[in-house]
């Protein structure tokens, strides 16, 4: 299936590892020209390199901190300079910290609108503008399943990540005209690095081995195992293709059926 | 992107017209076995004729009526007794309940459709998943409409329906795993025969021209058009393939943005 995306030019926020690389593997993979970004010049030196041998692809790697608004636009009008033209833009921000509401502090709220919604809302005022020259673009923000079931233990990152999900509706219905569709996906636990040292961290506190806590919260997926990068890339990848031309303005869980509400 | 449905066997049904169809063009083109199931043996042939061909590919059909439960399971039961086949893929869609103020429809009438839809789904779904699950692979794909998350004016019996289907859905996503997801695709306003219908009673009833209704749907719909019938068979393709094995139990909305709720 030629999915048409050969010579688009994406953004793919975090990219070094996990989700991010996945997505920027498979988009290379679809003869996209990928800008891949990452705060560790080291781990993105490593990561464009290997993007490049696996898919071929035109990739330009800029070192940026996501929660930064100057390293934003910059990551913004480099891309812009090097390539011409942005048509894709995948975000994914870091976790927040984690607690209940009698442990969080006012500073973990600030920093939750600061590194999980805002990145993603100043990244699309400033692709946005090119995508509409072309009257295409692709914007899939990635949350997480919590958005549909809220945690207590993941207070934070229920409340940002939601309204990340409502931000990419609106963003939907805003610019839809103009050929952009935007839509969420939601991930459960997924074998990152992140999804890694928790699987640890679980291990740890409850005296079981790694292994045994993989099993355990694979199971509750249905699917019978945890999610693995790619099952996520090639989800994105369809969305930013010609085939999900009708599809927008939706938060699609990849929870292999974790999340036990009907919507 | 290689969609890996070369060899697959799918059951596509109501699947002579519309988005049925374009599901079972789309799966044949991308190297899937394709078993038509619709009502009426002449539009089956002619679909047969259309179904993408290459190397040791084949494609059959079944004639069976989805207003008569019990001979749409006597058919497929007789089918996969009498052959070595099972399916991969079930595609469970049939045509859309009649309009019409909810209160006024007749209990019978909740019954038939209830019949045509849930309870054929429900038939056919038990009848494939033995052989998904001695394969550990198997999708099941419901096609309802958008109106099982967004409740549409004037259509109530389509908006029940469609809502026990997405439930019945999720229930199966949760029983099944091992390999078998279950999933409904929530199409929009799709240019297909069935909604040129709708327009035009809708055009006549309220004294308006076809362009002028097409206009104010258009304007409903953020991608400010219809769905071709491709554009909903895209994703069901998608879906069915082993790329998707991690989406289970979703209620996938392909309406161009046009319902209101995230």
């Amino acid at each position: 299936m030629d999915f048409q995306l050969t010579g688009k030019v994406a953004i793919i926020c975090a990219a070094s590892k996990g989700l991010g690389k996945a997505c920027a593997e498979a988009l290379g993979r679809e003869g996209v020209k990928v800008v891949i970004c990452s705060r560790n010049p080291d781990n993105l030196k490593e990561a464009a390199e290997d993007i490049r041998a696996k898919t071929g692809t035109e990739v330009l790697p800029i070192a940026c901190n996501l929660n930064d608004s100057a390293d934003r636009k910059n990551l913004v009008s480099k891309s812009i300079a090097t390539f011409g033209s942005i048509d894709i833009l995948i975000t994914n921000v870091g976790h927040p910290s984690h607690g209940g509401l009698l442990e969080l502090e006012n500073k973990d709220w600030k920093l939750g609108f600061e590194n999980i919604l805002f990145p993603s809302v100043e990244l699309c005022q400033l692709v946005i503008p090119h995508m509409q020259k072309n009257k295409w673009g692709r914007i899939v923000n990635i949350s997480s399943y919590v958005i549909k079931e809220p945690s207590a233990k993941y207070m934070i990152s229920s409340v940002f990540r939601t309204a990340l999900a409502a931000f990419s509706k609106c963003l939907s219905q805003e610019f839809g005209g103009d050929g952009i569709l935007v839509n969420t996906v939601c991930p459960s636990l997924f074998r990152t690095p992140l999804g890694e040292r928790l699987l640890s961290k679980w291990a740890e506190q409850s005296g079981k081995t790694v292994a045994a806590i993989e099993t355990e919260k694979g199971s509750i997926t249905r699917v019978g195992r945890i999610g693995e990068p790619e099952d996520l890339a090639d989800v994105v990848t369809f969305l930013c293709s010609k085939n999900a031309g009708y599809v927008t303005g939706q938060a699609i869980m990849l929870d292999g059926g974790k999340s036990v509400s009907l919507f | 992107m290689n969609f890996q449905l070369e060899g697959k066997n799918a059951l596509v049904s109501g699947s002579t017209d519309g988005i049925g169809k374009a599901v079972a063009l789309l799966l044949a083109e991308m190297g899937a076995n394709v078993t038509l199931l619709s009502r009426t043996k002449q539009k089956l042939t002619a679909v047969l004729a259309q179904l993408a061909k290459h190397q040791s590919q084949q494609h059959d059909y079944l004639v069976a009526d989805f207003f008569d439960a019990t001979s749409v399971k006597e058919t497929v039961k007789n089918y996969l007794n009498e052959s070595d086949k099972h399916f991969d893929i079930l595609i469970n869609n049939t045509g859309g309940p009649p309009l019409g103020a909810m209160l006024e429809k007749e209990g019978t009438v909740l019954l038939k459709y209830m019949s045509q839809h849930l309870v054929c789904f429900h038939l056919l779904a038990q009848l494939v998943v033995p052989d998904m699950r001695a394969n550990s692979y198997g999708r099941i794909i419901n096609i309802t409409s958008n109106a099982a998350k967004q409740p549409l004016p004037n259509m109530g019996i389509s908006n029940t329906i469609r809502g026990a289907i997405s439930n019945w859905s999720k229930t199966l996503a949760n029983e099944l795993g091992n390999g078998i997801t279950v999933n409904c695709i929530l199409p929009g306003p799709t240019d297909t025969k069935e909604l040129r219908g709708i327009i035009e009673g809708k055009a006549k009833k309220s004294g308006r021209s076809v362009e002028e209704v097409y206009k104010v749907l258009h304007s409903k719909v953020p991608l400010g058009r219809l769905a071709d019938p491709r554009e909903i068979a895209n994703v069901v393709a998608f879906i069915a393939s082993p790329l998707a094995s991690f989406v289970n139990g979703i209620n996938l909305v392909v309406d161009g943005g046009k319902t209101g709720s995230v």
